[in-house]
């Protein structure tokens, strides 16, 4: 093959290029084909919502208002502050109405399995329609030896089990396969099967559809073809039941939806199928051993092709030409390009509201709606990110050895613009008046710059596990692929689909309220930051010079030496170094001229803007090394982004310490955590800068930077500049970024530690001494229900006097001993002080009442007993404001 | 170019006849699409449009390319040929009762196929005609032959090489005086 590659001329010396064995990586295309099918089935979801809106709709409006009925009222009769009473209120309602909702996403989901099912069943029904239709026959004795062949074929193709053979009538001018999955049938026209022993037409034809069996592709094309046939039916019944019907109102929004979803399946599927076939091509080639009877079998066919664009799109099969030149150029086929970026993140944008709507309801019951963003984040993600990112691995590991370099822009482009229009298109808008279910529609760029993000960062890191491969399995770095992508993309998602939310609903306040308390609280984001930082520093230590491409990479031909490029490690630890001490150095600077800061309330707003400054650092660097290697800096960015944040947490925490703060470790993670997190945010966007194209874009040539010492200015000047430049901004503009002094807290005066060691110490009066007490109050209430229950009332005057008091005093005493560290710490716990004092003198009081008859005391007891209750009360709302505060209490 | 069908018994002796003459120009062109012949023939004479059209589709999980049978082309321009060969034989072209002799003149044109001119001899004499004139075409008629050949072959839908050398065999398939 590789002989016939370069002309078969043996007789020169020429080094024969290495033919790159694209099959030995995981194909993106079967990850798009279970995006599409997930798509397929999510649209099931919509048909099943629509389904409950028409058999149980008004059942659930009755519960609904009834539910929310009882809610108010319930409010209406409680003591609590507006907030509190609010969130009670909420979550009666949730709670009331769950049975309602579970009912509602049952019917969604099985409208989903319904489609599914029918898919199945179509999918076993189809391939007798099919030979039934097409008259499909045996071979016969007569062609036994043709039989034979294909034997013979099928058993060095290396399929599973051999797929039956079959031939059309004489109408039949192609080959197909078809079946059930694991029974595959290969269909060969008359015309072939008869020229069973010419091996130029035969052998290549038969090679190539042993290739699609072997592949799966008759499983996955019947499959998505299938779904479509079941789904199609159901789409249709909406249209039916609303032309019959007075209720209209969802008919218009919902057929431009539905066409729109028809369009998409069938150039979907037709593109999917067209990457097929050059995988089928190359895998018959390789089985073969050669290109030329294949090559020869496209050529003689060449001129019947007659493709129009238009046709093209459709098409189910590349051109002759096409197909001829990935035989030659197999890296062509690896070519990640903006429509696949953009069908892809289309497909995802579809489906991630319709799992996410379906998921809140039902984890909504034990009050974690937020999961259902988590998982359909995860599962958008999974397949964004083994479609798209996989096949940017694939292409980074083919062009290495090719010599070629594709370009990443247009992709994330495409999948910038795909996420749009899928949320735009999706069935989950559909009659909610709401466009991608946002009232302002221009949100929707957060989603399309985190996506472009997503695909530079993978692409990135593409580049840098591409250094390491020689020293890698096949099979780690395709997990190592398929689990580092789907985090990059699900965070994305995530981070896209609730930013969107927080600005759309409350702006940018809540938006910027989003990014620094829930964000940093994301096990999902912290994990894959904590991962990509751990991969990209294990790639970069793994990398290694003067080594030659991997065996699995190479079909034929000598294993190339493996290019090698990109920063050397000190210039992007030196990058990180600066950033961070450069932007907490401006910190240290503002806090120096500033002074002190006068409340809490302003402490808290330096507090936040520590958070952005950390984490701007991480951004400075990123832009830094991805503009110092485009290839590479991305994927470098993973480590040195947080690195540089790191340099900045470091600062903050000398500066904090130096004049006596407290450290700890769970201060320490305390303070990183949120400004890691929002690292990655910033990363995502200021990897966008590694797209913009340079002259040596290549990662050949992207760092031949060994022995450049002139690359030591830019990694000193350049982070040291942006962070400079985002310090000052974020410094300056804080008030806009990170939100007014008098928003952020409940003003108070007075000496406290810093805005970190009170919410250390607001979290630790809620989280320990607040439960220690209650847990300590817990005898002492049975003792007073056992003294409330004596047979007599000197019994009950001696259980007070013996148990119940001195269980009071000895709580009051321990309670006592507790020293919060702030004055609103103080405050909160008097009231439980004071509480525990009033029980004491109301026991007193009883128990004295008791043992002398004395019915003048009763007044004063229920004086005692109603001031403990208050003060218990307002004991309990501070613990609650503490809640809400995380920390620090907050103020409605 | 099926404008009538004749009637059964007609297409019985038509077809037979086609199909004798296709069988001896296969034997020339492609002699492996022989062992699928009855089937293809059976196929063709049921739908003789779609089975020319091909049904070119573009079909999934296939190939992606177009490789037609040879014989329904060679039954199409078989007919044409046993057409122009029974009215060379025949004077009366259009007469309705020449139509309906058909059968009888079965004989005499099977005896101008090249390969079959031993069962064409029997049939000959069962028919009564034991005294017909030498077996063959003129030149002239040859001529005829290819040039309705060729015309058939290229209004079925092949392109010129294939078209003329179907044309080609079809005379080849025949016996020529002089």
């Amino acid at each position: 093959m590789c002989e016939q590659r370069i002309g078969g001329d043996m007789e020169t010396t020429a080094p024969e290029p290495a033919r790159v064995n694209v099959l030995a990586f995981a194909s993106p295309t079967t990850t798009r084909y279970l995006a599409f099918l997930a798509a397929l089935l999510s649209a099931g979801i919509f048909v099943g919502n629509w389904a409950h809106n028409q058999t149980q709709g008004r059942h659930w409006v009755r519960v609904v208002v009834r539910c929310a009925a009882q809610a108010h009222a319930q409010q209406a009769r409680t003591a609590l502050p507006s907030v509190q009473a609010e969130l009670a209120r909420e979550a009666q309602e949730s709670k009331c109405r769950g049975a309602a909702e579970l009912r509602r996403a049952a019917y969604a989901v099985g409208g989903a399995a319904l489609a599914g099912a029918g898919g199945l069943v179509v999918v076993y029904l189809a391939p007798v329609v099919v030979r039934r239709r097409r008259r499909l026959r045996r071979l016969g004795a007569s062609l036994q030896e043709a039989s034979d062949r294909f034997a013979t074929l099928a058993a060095q193709a290396g399929v599973r089990s051999t797929p039956r053979i079959e031939r059309g009538a004489a109408d039949q001018c192609d080959a197909f396969s078809y079946g059930v999955p694991g029974r595959s049938r290969v269909v060969l026209p008359p015309a072939v099967v008869v020229r069973w022993r010419d091996q130029w037409l035969f052998d290549p034809l038969v090679r190539h559809e042993l290739a699609h069996v072997r592949h799966r592709d008759v499983a996955l094309a019947w499959l998505a073809r299938s779904v479509w046939y079941a789904l199609a039916p159901l789409l249709v019944l909406p249209v039916v039941v609303a032309l019959l019907s007075s209720d209209r109102s969802i008919l218009g929004d919902f057929l431009w939806r539905a066409a729109l979803l028809g369009l998409t399946v069938l150039l979907v599927s037709a593109a999917l199928l067209r990457s097929r076939e050059h995988d089928a091509d190359l895998r018959a080639a390789q089985i073969a051993g050669e290109i030329e009877s294949l090559t020869a079998l496209l050529r003689r066919r060449a001129s019947q092709t007659r493709q129009n664009p238009l046709r093209r799109l459709a098409a189910r099969h590349p051109t002759p030409h096409q197909r001829i030149l990935v035989l030659h150029n197999p890296e062509r086929a690896v070519a990640v390009t903006f429509l696949d970026g953009l069908t892809s993140a289309f497909l995802a944008g579809l489906l991630f509201p319709l799992i996410a709507s379906v998921l809140s309801v039902v984890f909504a019951a034990r009050g974690r709606s937020d999961l259902g963003n988590y998982i359909a984040a995860l599962l958008a993600g999974l397949l964004l990110g083994g479609s798209v990112g996989l096949g940017l691995w694939r292409a980074a590991l083919a062009e290495r050895i090719a010599g070629a370099h594709g370009r990443v822009a247009p992709v994330a482009v495409g999948v910038g613009i795909g996420l749009v229009l899928g949320q735009l298109v999706s069935l989950a808008s559909t009659g909610s008046g709401a466009i991608a279910g946002l009232d302002h529609p221009t949100w929707l760029a957060v989603s399309a710059a985190l996506g472009c993000g997503a695909t530079a960062l993978s692409a990135g890191m593409a580049q840098v596990w591409a250094d390491a491969i020689p020293r890698m399995r096949r099979h780690v770095a395709m997990a190592a692929a398929a689990v580092i992508n789907a985090l990059i993309f699900a965070s994305a998602l995530w981070m896209a689909t609730t930013l969107q939310f927080a600005l759309d609903n409350g702006g940018l306040t809540l938006g910027r309220a989003w990014l620094v308390t829930l964000l940093p609280s994301t096990s999902l984001v912290t994990g894959t930051a904590a991962i990509l930082a751990l991969s990209a520093g294990w790639a970069l230590w793994a990398r290694t010079g003067r080594v030659a491409a991997p065996a699995w990479l190479i079909e034929c031909g000598s294993p190339p030496a493996w290019p090698l490029g990109g920063l050397r490690a000190w210039q992007w630890a030196l990058a990180a170094l600066v950033s961070g001490v450069v932007a907490e150095g401006s910190l240290a600077v503002f806090r120096f001229i500033a002074g002190p800061p006068a409340s809490l309330a302003i402490q808290a707003q330096r507090y936040y803007l520590y958070i952005w400054v950390a984490a701007a650092a991480g951004a400075a660097c990123t832009f830094t090394v991805c503009r110092l290697d485009r290839a590479r800096g991305a994927g470098v960015a993973c480590l040195a982004g947080p690195l540089a944040t790191l340099a900045a947490v470091a600062g903050f925490l000398i500066l904090n310490t130096a004049p006596g703060g407290k450290l700890s470790a769970r201060f320490v993670v305390g303070v990183a955590q949120a400004p890691l997190a929002l690292g990655l945010l910033f990363c995502l966007t200021a990897a966008l800068a590694g797209l913009i194209p340079s002259a040596a874009q290549s990662p050949r040539h992207s760092g031949s930077v060994r022995t450049r010492s002139s690359r030591l200015v830019p990694a000193l000047l350049l982070p040291a500049l942006g962070a400079l430049a985002i310090s000052a901004l974020l410094i300056t503009g804080r008030g806009a970024v990170v939100g007014s002094a008098t928003t952020l807290l409940s003003s108070s005066s007075g000496n406290s530690s810093t805005f970190a060691a009170a919410r250390s110490d607001g979290l630790r009066y809620l989280n320990i001494t607040a439960p220690a007490i209650e847990a300590a109050y817990s005898p002492v209430k049975r003792s007073i229900v056992a003294a409330s229950t004596a047979a007599t009332l000197s019994r009950s005057a001696e259980l007070i006097h013996a148990v119940v008091l001195p269980q009071l005093r000895k709580l009051l005493q321990h309670a006592e001993a507790i020293r919060p560290g702030t004055p609103q710490l103080v405050a909160i716990h008097n009231a439980c002080l004071a509480a525990f004092r009033d029980a004491i003198t109301q026991y007193s009081l009883l128990a004295r009442a008791l043992q002398h008859r004395d019915p003048s005391a009763i007044a004063r007891i229920k004086l005692a007993q109603q001031a403990a209750k208050a003060e218990w009360t307002t004991w309990q709302l501070g613990l609650l404001r503490l809640k809400l505060g995380n920390g620090i209490p907050m103020t409605p | 170019m099926h404008a009538t069908h004749p009637p059964d018994r007609e297409r019985d002796v038509e077809r037979d006849l086609v199909d004798e003459l296709a069988q001896a120009v296969l034997q020339r062109v492609a002699p492996e699409e022989l062992v699928v012949f009855e089937e293809t023939a059976a196929d063709y004479f049921r739908e003789p449009e779609l089975v020319l059209s091909g049904r070119r589709r573009d079909e999934a999980v296939g190939f992606g390319l177009e490789m037609a049978l040879l014989t329904p082309y060679v039954l199409a321009v078989g007919t044409a040929v046993v057409r122009f060969l029974a009215s060379a034989i025949s004077e009366a072209v259009r007469d309705e009762v020449r139509d309906e002799l058909k059968p009888v003149i079965a004989g005499p044109i099977r005896r101008l196929f090249r390969r079959d001119d031993a069962c064409a001899a029997g049939r000959q004499e069962a028919t009564g005609l034991g005294h017909a004139p030498t077996p063959g075409v003129t030149v002239e008629q040859a001529r005829e032959v290819h040039r309705v050949a060729l015309q058939q072959a290229r209004k079925s839908g092949l392109d010129d090489d294939k078209a003329s050398l179907l044309a080609d065999a079809f005379v080849g398939a025949l016996v020529v005086k002089g």
